[in-house]
């Protein structure tokens, strides 16, 4: 990946950032080269989370885009644009999340689907799962939970 | 050259790890961090930005949800709900273990304790948020310098 960053005096600024803690992190974001090209879509309501998933997704190169409510996303997937990996919030504005996705599986749509939320209850999980997620993530998404899933998409 | 207590970039370092050792960050913090070397060099100050404006507006909107002569439990939920998913994102632990308590109390429908705890998520976020000015002040002033660095450099 092309570095973003200029090259010189501020390379080496940043340079003296890492430490043991970060060490760990970075090690995450490069332990995986995707030999295919994947797509996603991020589905979720909040700004921030939003950014922050497509973000960490691209960081691995994966090309994303992001809704932020479950009508855009019907809409999106009924126009014909396929996704390998589909990230949805539990709690959606428009449409929720369980019945997007409930929706989505309707469509006959097969693409493997997280469904993220920042409540971790026994029920809410049961209930994403039900409607058809893949697997049920608690906030924040994090590489150790991505990359497994990466590498099963792209065959690894 | 060596870091030293006045090299910025140290000074940033160790005020991160103060924040750490306080409770106020936790690691998906240091995640963001990783991410930086990926993206433009602000981008992390953006993030900052976009997190506080959101997280303003969900607690201006349960501040309303609580006022209500019935409280709006649902909505409460609602935007808590948005509320602990970007503060676990920008890694705001202490503000994070508040929205959950509070969380609690709004399924229990208990307003009294709702006021109470909803006092607590506003110290934090305020704890949080000047935490997160001062991280983005020091990045700001670390960038400006290496600019300015690279501009005085002979052709």
């Amino acid at each position: 990946m092309a570095p973003t960053l200029p090259s010189g005096d501020q390379a080496s600024d940043q340079d003296n950032w890492d430490n043991g803690r970060l060490a760990h992190k970075r090690q995450l974001l490069t332990e995986i080269v995707l030999r295919n090209r994947l797509t996603a879509l991020v589905v979720g309501g909040d700004t921030t989370c939003r950014v922050l998933e497509q973000l960490l997704l691209r960081s691995y190169g994966v090309q994303t885009q992001g809704v932020d409510n479950g009508r855009d996303a019907i809409a999106l997937i009924a126009s014909g644009v396929k996704f390998n990996l589909i990230i949805i919030d539990m709690i959606l504005s428009v449409l929720n999340g369980l019945e997007a996705t409930r929706q989505i599986r309707d469509m006959g749509v097969h693409c493997k689907m997280l469904g993220v939320t920042a409540c971790s209850g026994e029920s809410e999980r049961q209930a994403f799962l039900a409607a058809g997620v893949d697997v049920f993530i608690e906030k924040p998404l994090d590489p150790e939970h991505l990359v497994p899933i990466l590498r099963e998409l792209d065959g690894q | 050259m060596a870091a030293s207590s006045t090299d910025p970039t140290q000074q940033l370092n160790d005020y991160i790890r103060t924040m750490h050792d306080q409770g106020i960050l936790d690691d998906n913090f240091d995640q963001l961090l990783a991410l930086r070397r990926e993206q433009n060099p602000r981008f992390i100050n953006e993030l900052i930005s976009m997190f506080t404006n959101d997280a303003e507006a969900y607690i201006a909107e349960i501040t309303n949800a609580l006022s209500l002569t019935e409280v709006d439990f649902s909505t409460i939920i609602s935007k808590l709900h948005q509320l602990k998913g970007s503060t676990s994102g920008i890694g705001g632990h202490r503000m994070y273990q508040a929205c959950c308590e509070l969380r609690v109390a709004a399924d229990d429908g208990d307003k009294d304790r709702c006021d109470e705890l909803f006092l607590r998520v506003k110290e934090e976020f305020n704890t949080l948020k000047q935490c997160l000015d001062s991280i983005s002040q020091m990045r700001s002033n670390i960038i400006s310098n290496g600019t300015r660095s690279r501009r005085r450099r002979p052709l």
